[in-house]
C-alpha cells in the first residue's frame, strides 16, 4: 500500500520535472524570439566608446542658463500631473463604487463599467494626448486631459478592487443593525478603504509626474516639452542639465509621495 | 414564543456537507443561551441564519410568531433592528469616534439625510450616551475607536447592540479575542444586561466553564446538528465529548 503511494508520488514528482523542462525550453525560446526581433547583439557593444564620448562632449559641459528655465517648465510638469490626478481622484471614486462586485447596484452596471475602465487604461497617455490637441490645442492642458482619463481608468480599478477586498465584519455590523444598504456602504466600507484610495492616489501622482515628461515630447507642455525643443535643435549642453532637473524632480517627488503614503495608511 | 426555528437547514455550496441540518429550536423570551461547538460545527451559521446576515437554504425562522426568512428588502431590514449582534473581532467602524460607533445602532430607525448630514435626534443621542454609561465607558465618548483596549471595543460593541432597543442579541464568539478576566467581565455585562433589559441572549462560546457559569441554557452543535440542548447541570463530561468528538 505504502509502496503504491511512494510509486505514485515518484511519478508526480517526473511529471512535474517534464514540465520544468518545458517551461524552460519555451522561456528560452522566447527570449530569442525578442533577441532577434531587437537586433539585439552583444557585439556592438564594442563601439561603446561613442556612448561614453557624446556624454563626456555634451553633458559634462551643462549649459546652466537654461536652468531657471529649465525649474519652471518643471513645475508646469508637477502641476500637470496633479490636475491629471486629482480630476481622475474625483471622477474615480463614485465609479468605483459601481464598478465593484459587492456594491454595484447590478452585474450590468459593474461589467460595464469594468470593461470602460480596461479600455481607458488600456490605451496610452499619449494617444489621448494626440486626440485632445484638435480640440484644446497643444499645450498642457491636453496633457492634463489625457493624463486624467488613463487615470481614471487605472484608479478605477485600483479603487473598486480595493472596495472588493474591504473587510466583511464592519459590513455585517451595519447590516445587523437594519441600515440601509447605502448606510452599509458609508459607515461598513468607506472608512475602511479611505487610507487606501488615498495612498494609490498618491502612488499615481507619482507616476503622473513621469508621464507627463513624456507627454511633452508630443508638444503638451512642461520640462518634457523644453528637453525635446533642446533635443531636435542639438543643443545637448542644454539637455543635460534638462535631464539634471527632472532627475532631481522624481527623486524629491517619489520621495515625498513615499513620506505621505506611509502617514495615510 | 420569542423565536422558533423549523428544520432550519444551511448548505453552502449544492450537493457538498451541510453547514447546519434541521435545526429545531424554541427560544423564550429573557433566556440567555450559550452555544458550543467545534470551530466549524456551524455555530456562526446558526446565529446568521436569525438575524438573515445568511439566508437558510431550508426551514422557516418565526420571530414572535412571524415567519421571516422570506423577508426581503425594508420588512428585512425592519425586521433586523429588532437583533443586536456582538462579534469576535468586535466589527467596529474605523477612524470613527466611540459615540458615532454607539450610534450606528440607530441608524436603522434613521433616514439617509439625518445620516449624511449628522443630524441625529436629540433622543437617540441621550440612548447612546446612556448605553455608554451601562458598559462603563461614559468617559471615552469622544475616543477614535482604535485607541482602546480590546475589552473597552467589545463594550463598545455591546452598547452599540443595547440603542437598538433589541428584543435579542446575537454574539458571535464575543469573548474569544479577549484575556480570561476581561472575557469574565464582558459575559457578566452580558448577563447583567440580560437580567435588567429582559433582552434574550444568544452567545457563541468556546469555553465551556463560561457556558456553565453564565447560561441557563446551553446548546451543542456538532457538524450542523443540535447534539446537546439542556440545562448547564445536565451538561456532563459525555455530553461535553459529544459535542466536541
Amino acid at each position: 500500500m505504502i509502496k503504491a503511494v511512494a510509486k505514485e508520488k515518484d511519478k508526480q514528482n517526473y511529471i512535474f520535472n517534464n514540465r520544468k523542462v518545458y517551461l524552460w525550453i519555451g522561456l528560452i525560446l522566447l527570449l530569442v524570439w525578442s533577441a532577434k526581433g531587437t537586433k539585439f547583439n552583444p557585439l556592438l557593444f564594442k563601439d561603446f566608446g561613442n556612448t561614453l564620448d557624446f556624454v563626456r562632449k555634451s553633458f559634462l559641459k551643462p549649459d546652466w542658463s537654461v536652468l531657471p528655465v529649465a525649474i519652471n517648465q518643471s513645475i508646469i510638469t508637477i502641476q500637470i500631473a496633479i490636475m491629471g490626478t486629482v480630476l481622475a481622484l474625483v471622477v474615480a471614486v463614485p465609479i468605483s463604487f459601481f464598478a465593484a462586485k459587492n456594491t454595484s447596484p447590478h452585474w450590468s452596471v459593474y461589467g460595464t463599467l469594468r470593461a470602460l475602465l480596461s479600455f481607458l487604461r488600456s490605451v496610452p497617455e499619449i494617444v489621448f494626448a494626440l486626440v485632445f490637441v484638435p480640440t484644446v490645442s497643444l499645450g498642457p492642458l491636453a496633457g492634463v486631459l489625457a493624463l486624467a482619463i488613463h487615470n481614471i481608468g487605472v484608479m478605477g480599478k485600483l479603487f473598486s478592487e480595493i472596495i472588493e477586498s474591504a473587510d466583511i465584519g464592519p459590513q455585517e455590523a451595519v447590516t445587523a443593525t437594519g441600515a440601509k444598504r447605502s448606510i452599509v456602504i458609508l459607515y461598513g466600507i468607506l472608512p475602511q478603504v479611505i487610507p487606501h484610495i488615498l495612498s494609490n492616489a498618491f502612488y499615481r501622482l507619482e507616476v503622473s509626474v513621469r508621464a507627463s515628461l513624456v507627454l511633452g515630447l508630443v508638444g503638451a507642455g512642461g520640462v518634457g516639452q523644453l528637453l525635446s525643443i533642446h533635443f531636435k535643435m542639438f543643443q545637448y549642453n542644454k539637455v543635460a542639465v534638462d535631464c539634471l532637473v527632472i532627475m532631481a524632480m522624481v527623486i524629491v517627488i517619489d520621495y515625498i509621495g513615499g513620506i505621505i503614503r506611509r502617514r495615510v495608511i | 414564543m420569542l423565536l422558533q426555528l423549523e428544520n432550519l437547514s444551511k448548505q453552502y455550496v449544492k450537493d457538498e456537507v451541510f453547514a447546519l441540518k434541521n435545526i429545531n429550536l424554541s427560544i423564550k423570551e429573557g433566556e440567555f443561551i450559550s452555544v458550543l461547538g467545534l470551530s466549524g460545527s456551524g455555530k456562526s451559521t446558526f446565529i446568521r441564519c436569525i438575524n438573515r446576515l445568511i439566508n437558510p437554504t431550508e426551514g422557516k425562522v418565526f420571530f414572535e410568531e412571524k415567519e421571516v426568512t422570506s423577508l426581503e428588502g425594508e420588512p428585512l431590514r425592519l425586521y433586523r433592528r429588532n437583533i443586536g449582534m456582538i462579534f469576535q473581532q468586535y466589527n467596529l467602524v474605523p477612524r470613527t469616534d466611540v459615540l458615532t460607533n454607539v450610534l450606528i445602532g440607530r441608524f436603522g430607525n434613521l433616514s439617509v439625510a439625518e445620516i449624511l448630514f449628522k443630524k441625529y435626534p436629540k433622543e437617540d443621542i441621550k440612548l447612546a450616551e446612556e448605553a455608554l454609561n451601562q458598559v462603563g465607558l461614559s468617559k471615552y465618548t469622544n475616543r477614535q475607536v482604535k485607541t482602546l483596549s480590546g475589552g473597552q471595543q467589545q463594550r463598545v460593541g455591546i452598547a452599540r447592540a443595547l440603542v437598538q432597543q433589541p428584543k435579542i442579541i446575537l454574539g458571535d464568539e464575543p469573548v474569544s479575542s479577549l484575556d480570561p478576566v476581561t472575557a469574565k467581565e464582558v459575559m457578566s455585562l452580558l448577563r447583567e444586561i440580560n437580567k435588567s433589559k429582559n433582552i434574550t441572549m444568544i452567545i457563541n462560546l468556546h469555553s465551556v466553564e463560561l457556558a456553565k457559569s453564565f447560561s441557563e441554557r446551553i446548546i451543542g452543535i456538532n457538524t450542523g446538528k443540535i447534539v446537546f440542548d439542556g440545562k448547564p447541570e445536565n451538561l456532563d463530561e459525555n455530553e461535553i465529548n459529544n459535542i466536541y468528538k
